[in-house]
């Protein structure tokens, strides 16, 4: 059907009349039409724009990286290619430079690391130059994430024959670049994600360390019981610690037994240990002593029972690496449930009161 | 898998696709669906992740709001700006975000500085590493504070509203967050504040905050 446009866009406007379409329709139905047309064309738009892909948020930066953690025990001479990735899960491009940051553990013990500025408390305070990430063959220093992209690399680390025996931590940080800006009163925030590397470069010397502070609240009302298992490893190089803690009654039985997590304990260093159940957030047990990990400011290790009474025995079995040397070591706690015994208590000088009132009615009759 | 030389213990993973390589011998493996994995070699051992946690996702960590455009301030009239880290360390067994600063708020021009905010009234009450109440408007500088959003992993010194503390200057680091054990989406919300005086030179002040999320060992 052949329109006349300038005829349309008058009667629009309503300067022209309608017979000059050659339509048999009236104003108002024609109106009607180009509005509903007009809403349908709006909600198609609408439906579109929904269903394109989220525009690119330049003021995010959201990263990922595994693993999150290398633990190498090596000899020397070596050359290790270790691989891993970068993930960038914004909508835009991210570039990112690349560094490595040598720390040191947080005297807390709870496994927090200080950031060092410098290699000179190394044993080879040059080794951070035989340690780089390559992308295939070529060694970088920085690098671009395409949206989305998730990016296999290698760590590496070439060792000559002659290099410094004992350990050396590192973080190794991908950082997200910021631009000059010269427009504004602003700050920019860079965003930095890392992997922590712990290299003992041997021979390794002999394990060897001690239990700092095994302890519990001497006396409980109730559990869970908060543990506090404090190890020093006094050894050259940092030592995996795996062990658990066993709880037995008044009888000797034994109760309970808390797993405790294989966590690394760096050279010269202490380290609280935790229980193996906070690694595992969605398990039922968590729920039971969520509550006692949120009391606690330090790390604990956590017996989740609730209904204690008398006195218990809690024997600490550690062991600081697969070859030991191992070490035990006993404390006893006392478990009071005052809510529980106020209740029977009262419970029963209620039952002595009433038996002694039925006695005495008894020999009145 | 195993003989005299080595011991091999591994997952059958798929995400990352390698080889782990010392002097004698060569492995492949591959990485990223069942675990962490052990690799253990004549002349060396290796752990990769976590051996206790069998998530293979990836430490995740990130932040919106990284532009922090304070406009225009006007003496005695703090500037509020918020960005919002959000934090996933599902294949790792707690984390700490560090944060720290390139330099005060500066014109490069000049090296005119909005110094760091002491905070208190009547003298200094916050320091890099100490919240303190900063509530008067006659009190200058730059600092910031933490909310929790999602979880509790916030400097727990931010106690209300009113308390901040400046950034530490690098090359030293200062934790905002800190997450003791496993977790998804923990998030938090990241105040800035900005209060300068009249004689306050004019300019446009700028510098870099670094936040780095790194898994606990």
């Amino acid at each position: 059907m052949k329109i006349d446009l300038i005829a349309l866009i008058n009667l629009i406007s309503k300067k022209a009349p309608i017979s000059k379409l050659g339509l048999e329709i009236s104003l108002d139905q024609l109106e009607i039409r180009i509005i509903r047309n007009l809403i349908l064309l709006i909600l198609i738009s609408l439906i579109l724009s929904l269903k394109s892909p989220t525009v690119a948020n330049a003021q995010s930066v959201d990263l990922g990286i595994y693993p999150p953690i290398f633990q190498i025990q090596t000899v020397v001479p070596n050359d290790i290619k270790l691989p891993f990735f970068i993930e960038n899960f914004q909508d835009a491009s991210v570039p990112l430079s690349i560094s490595l940051r040598p720390f040191m553990a947080d005297p807390d013990g709870n496994g927090n690391i200080i950031l060092q500025n410098d290699t000179s408390s190394f044993p080879d305070p040059f080794l951070p130059q035989r340690i780089q990430v390559s992308d295939g063959k070529n060694s970088i220093q920085s690098l671009i994430l395409s949206p989305k992209q998730k990016k296999s690399l290698i760590l590496e680390i070439n060792l000559p024959g002659n290099e410094a025996k004992g350990d050396y931590y590192f973080s190794l940080i991908f950082s997200s670049d910021t631009q000059n800006v010269n427009d504004a009163n602003a700050s920019q925030a860079s965003v930095g994600i890392a992997s922590n590397i712990l290299l003992s470069v041997g021979p390794l010397g002999e394990t060897k360390g001690y239990i700092e502070d095994f302890s519990a609240p001497p006396l409980v009302t109730q559990g869970p019981i908060p543990f506090t298992v404090k190890v020093k490893n006094t050894s050259d190089h940092f030592i995996t610690v795996k062990g658990d803690i066993v709880i037995k009654n008044v009888f000797g039985q034994s109760i309970g037994k808390v797993e405790l997590l294989p966590v690394n304990v760096l050279a010269n260093t202490l380290r609280r240990i935790p229980d193996s159940i906070q690694a595992d957030p969605n398990s039922k047990d968590y729920q039971k002593i969520k509550a006692e990990i949120d009391k606690n400011d330090s790390t604990v290790a956590i017996w989740p029972e609730k209904f204690l009474v008398g006195p218990y025995t809690a024997t600490l079995t550690l062991a600081l690496s697969d070859s030991g040397p191992l070490y035990k070591k006993d404390i006893i706690f006392f478990a009071f449930p005052t809510e529980y015994l106020l209740g029977i208590l009262i419970i029963i000088i209620v039952v002595i009161f009433i038996v002694s009132r039925v006695r005495q009615k008894a020999r009145e009759v | 898998m195993s003989n005299d030389n080595y011991i091999i213990q591994m997952g059958n993973l798929n995400s990352i696709a390698g080889a782990p390589t010392g002097s004698g011998f060569e492995l492949n493996y591959t990485v990223g669906q069942t675990g962490p994995g052990l690799y253990t070699g004549a002349n060396f051992k290796v752990r990769a992740g976590f051996q206790y946690i069998s998530s293979i996702i990836p430490f995740r960590f990130s932040l919106t709001g990284n532009f922090i455009d304070f406009g225009s301030i006007d003496p005695t009239f703090p500037v509020l700006r918020s960005s919002t880290l959000t934090i996933s360390n599902g294949s790792a067994f707690g984390y700490q975000v560090t944060a720290f600063q390139n330099h005060n708020l500066r014109v490069d021009a000049t090296g005119q500085e909005i110094p760091p905010t002491a905070c208190g009234d009547l003298g200094p009450s916050c320091t890099p590493t100490t919240a303190g109440p900063w509530t008067s408007s006659l009190t200058y500088g730059f600092g910031y504070r933490c909310d929790n959003v999602a979880g509790a992993d916030c400097d727990s010194q931010f106690t209300n509203s009113t308390y901040f503390k400046p950034f530490i200057s690098s090359p030293a680091t200062a934790i905002v967050m800190n997450g003791v054990n496993v977790g998804r989406n923990k998030q938090a919300k990241i105040t800035y504040k900005v209060n300068i005086s009249g004689a306050q030179p004019a300019g446009l002040y700028t510098n870099i905050i670094n936040y780095i999320a790194i898994p606990k060992f």
